[in-house]
């Protein structure tokens, strides 16, 4: 959505305006449910993080003003309260899911929503998804981040940059490892009988 | 624009988010060096594995999508009534407060009044006492002191006061010689005493007194 609409959609917000909160959950719902769901392997925590993004959005929102910023701010919040979960998560591991980066205990993907949500999902195609899911879980937590963020969130590593406040040549250099760390997770999974 | 590297270029190109300048000098570095393209091919196959994971919206039909709209809408209005209802509930807390800050001020205020009032009230009383006093006094001064006209103070005022006209300050000094004056002249008034009576001679004791 133009950067301008964003912002005459946040005045509204801030004004009351539950319609203009409306507008800016369609605008932005999908995008971070799709990281979330991601990066928890679960449907109903990740509708409750995004729900709470966007609650957290609506308590701060009075002192916000807009600078083109209200995306990279967003998944901000998304993403940290994505790890504080993961970090709960690992004080507590009995809870139901679990983050890591699957170099130890249970894999990510094999919680993932992808595998049992999508009936119409090729089937030619499907054990491929779930090694390429497998690889992407057993990245370390900031590269897959930004994998993360790049595919599911749709964001341009620009975008990526300003969210996780660190230089862009720093995200590409992340992305670039993670995708090659990726293509070696693939060949030795291709490899294995 | 920061400088990136040859991978990092070539990542943001295969994402769809290089300039067009950028973009032609990184087709121009491509066409000249054929390891330039190989890094190029390979950063474009690796994004490519990424593209090709599902995502949310290749997975959810439109009914799941609409609940989980739905869902996060109707969360976020529930906030926003609380918040509406919280910010009405502050609202007329503030007003409340400000008319007891008001009412407290104008009570402070009569109070002061009041005291001040008692205080002036107070004084008043005692000045009014003291002028009834002084009153008092002259009034008994008046009635216990009738007009003494021809009196020997009255006289004596006179006296003086013509003394002092006549002969200055240095002739009152002596006013007490004038008073003796006049003392003297009382006592060469008042009548002589009448010689206390003869006793019958007693022989023994004339004889005593002989002795």
């Amino acid at each position: 959505m133009d950067s301008q609409v964003i912002a005459a959609l946040l005045v509204r917000c801030q004004a009351g305006d539950a319609t203009a909160w409306d507008a800016l959950v369609e605008a932005y719902w999908q995008r971070l449910y799709g990281y979330a769901v991601r990066a928890t392997s679960n449907n109903e925590l990740a509708r409750d993080l995004v729900q709470e993004t966007f609650l957290r959005i609506v308590q701060r929102l009075d002192g916000y003003s807009d600078q083109g910023k209200f995306e990279a701010w967003l998944f901000r919040i998304l993403v940290n309260l994505v790890r504080d979960h993961g970090r709960r998560v690992a004080r507590h591991p009995t809870r139901s899911t679990v983050i890591h980066d699957g170099e130890n205990g249970t894999d990510l993907a094999d919680e993932m929503p992808g595998k049992h949500v999508c009936p119409s999902q090729p089937v030619q195609h499907e054990e491929e998804v779930e090694r390429l899911q497998h690889a992407l879980a057993r990245l370390p937590e900031l590269d897959r981040q930004v994998l993360m963020l790049r595919h599911y969130a749709d964001m341009p590593f620009k975008e990526i940059a300003k969210t996780l406040n660190c230089p862009i040549g720093t995200v590409l250099a992340r992305a670039h490892r993670a995708l090659g760390k990726m293509r070696s997770f693939m060949e030795v999974t291709n490899e294995t009988p | 624009m920061k400088r990136l590297n040859l991978s990092q270029t070539c990542l943001l190109e295969v994402s769809g988010e290089l300039g067009a300048s950028a973009r032609a000098k990184l087709q121009e570095h491509i066409e000249t060096y054929p390891a330039a393209l190989l890094e190029f091919e390979l950063v474009r196959n690796r994004f490519a594995m990424l593209r090709s994971l599902p995502t949310f919206e290749d997975q959810c039909d439109q009914f799941t999508r609409e609940s989980i709209s739905q869902s996060i809408k109707t969360g976020i209005h529930q906030a926003l009534r609380k918040r509406r209802a919280a910010a009405f509930r502050r609202r007329w807390v503030r007003v409340g407060y400000g008319l007891l800050s008001a009412a407290s001020g104008m009570a402070a205020c009569l109070l002061i009044g009041a005291s001040i009032y008692m205080v002036n009230l107070h004084i008043q009383e005692r000045q009014q006492r003291i002028r009834d006093a002084e009153h008092s006094i002259e009034d008994v001064a008046k009635a216990n002191l009738p007009d003494q006209s021809g009196s020997t103070y009255d006289k004596m005022a006179t006296a003086i006061s013509s003394l002092e006209k006549s002969n200055g300050i240095a002739t009152t000094r002596s006013i007490g010689n004038m008073h003796m004056m006049q003392l003297l002249d009382a006592l060469d008034q008042v009548a002589s005493p009448a010689p206390p009576a003869q006793a019958p001679l007693d022989t023994a004791s004339a004889g005593d007194s002989q002795d």
